[in-house]
């Protein structure tokens, strides 16, 4: 070691007139940090709840309908998007918390489970304040390729010959037979008068119904069951999917 | 005013923390208290010679005062202060990759740790089991190394160690007994034992 080394870094401080940072600007950082994590927890949650409210409003009794297994079924309704979003954010949760002040100290599993729990239970409440609903459908509105990423929920219903029908209400004959603007364009005249149907649905056009039932002629599907349509779909949607199988 | 060396030994670290905070020469008792210890740091993680560690150990202090205001009480003084040595030393050789070609020590004994640690047989010469750890050292991987010398050389805790190298405790226990097994096993493999 040089002889007075010690003396040599104060004199290279007081030559550069260095001066230690302002304890400020290491809390800024720190709080900042802790924000990020809070928000990204938080539309970890929103995100949630957009996961349990596709999975809450399926209709897990129809399944065999669609002619395909539990386990194909399931497959096709998982949305995607939101749970790989929803992995994004607790990733990002996790590198907000391992670059907090003591964060190191935690394993990457128990963060990753925290942060995972935390967005279910919030998940679970913003989902009861109705909050998964409303982030779908302005989701569905708003982000032009939204639909097309979780079509393949939809396209479900897109299928007349196994009794599945989905679309749009466009004109009401009255005595509960309707025309239907189905997801490939093709309108359908719907006799819905024996259809089981939730008491407070009103067919009125605009209205975006699934119906369960079968083809009996051209172009004419007499329904067992009407639904509303939940999630994503739409007018928007009508442009872009195929005819019908 | 300088401060005199007396003075320094009867201070704590967090004192003169908040000594230097409000005048600068008291980091003198800072640097004097440290400047061995992190300067054998260095030259062991890094495995260069004297000036350049020196060097490194300059930027090191200076970085240390401008971020004095970071330290946290909550962990050790020294444990903050050879976390900011060992990322000063990563930032500096990170575009190399240098592999230290030695050990560096300046009191053989201090293989001794890692000699029972390893649970080896004492019957080897104890002069050469020094030599050949030291060698086998530099073959094993940086972060089972990195454990290694702060638990052994350093003689640090694990608490300690995770503080350092900002890994989970649980994590570092794992690092340190799979890196006796490493060095172990490299001993082996080379024929040093």
């Amino acid at each position: 070691m040089k002889k007075n080394f010690n003396q040599g870094v104060l004199r290279k401080i007081k030559e550069r007139a260095l001066r230690p940072r302002p304890r400020w600007e290491f809390l800024f950082k720190n709080y900042a940090i802790w924000a990020g994590a809070v928000l990204a927890l938080l539309v970890a949650g929103l995100a949630f709840a957009v996961i349990l409210h596709m999975f809450l409003n399926n209709d897990w009794d129809l399944y065999r309908q669609t002619g395909s297994g539990f386990l194909a079924f399931l497959f096709l309704i998982i949305p995607y998007v939101w749970l790989l979003f929803l992995a994004i954010l607790i990733a990002l949760v996790y590198y907000d918390l391992r670059h907090t002040k003591k964060g190191y100290r935690l394993t990457l599993s128990t963060i990753i489970a925290a942060a995972f729990l935390a967005s279910v239970i919030l998940g679970g409440l913003f989902y009861n304040l109705g909050l998964g609903g409303q982030i779908d459908d302005l989701c569905s509105e708003r982000i032009p390729f939204y639909n097309a990423l979780l079509q393949h929920r939809i396209l479900l219903w897109h299928n007349p010959l196994n009794g599945l029908l989905a679309g749009v209400i466009i004109k009401v004959e009255g005595g509960d037979i309707f025309l239907l603007k189905d997801l490939g364009q093709t309108t359908w005249r719907v006799l819905g008068a024996d259809a089981q149907k939730p008491t407070r649905l009103e067919i009125v056009p605009g209205l975006r119904v699934k119906i369960l039932g079968e083809v009996i002629g051209q172009q004419e599907f007499k329904a067992t069951a009407i639904r509303p349509l939940v999630g994503p779909g739409g007018p928007t949607m009508l442009h872009f999917l195929p005819p019908h199988r | 005013m300088s401060i005199k060396k007396e003075k320094c030994v009867q201070k704590t670290d967090e004192q003169l923390v908040k000594l230097t905070l409000k005048n600068q020469d008291w980091f003198f008792c800072i640097v004097r208290r440290y400047e061995g210890k992190l300067l054998g740091y260095i030259r062991r993680i890094s495995g260069v010679g004297q000036q350049e560690a020196e060097d490194v150990l300059q930027d090191v202090f200076l970085k240390i005062y401008q971020n004095l205001n970071d330290f946290d009480p909550d962990l050790k003084f020294s444990s903050w202060i050879y976390r900011i040595t060992h990322n000063q030393v990563i930032s500096n050789y990170r575009k190399i990759k240098a592999r230290p070609q030695s050990i560096f020590v300046d009191n053989e004994n201090i293989f001794d740790g890692i000699a029972s640690g390893l649970d080896l047989n004492r019957e080897v010469n104890l002069r050469e089991l020094r030599k050949v750890i030291r060698r086998a050292l530099t073959r094993i991987d940086k972060k089972y190394r990195e454990v290694l010398i702060l638990k052994f050389l350093e003689e640090k805790d694990y608490q300690e160690i995770s503080d350092i190298l900002k890994r989970p405790s649980g994590t570092v226990a794992a690092q340190i007994k799979r890196g006796k097994e490493k060095l172990k096993k490299e001993l082996l493999t080379q024929n040093l034992l």
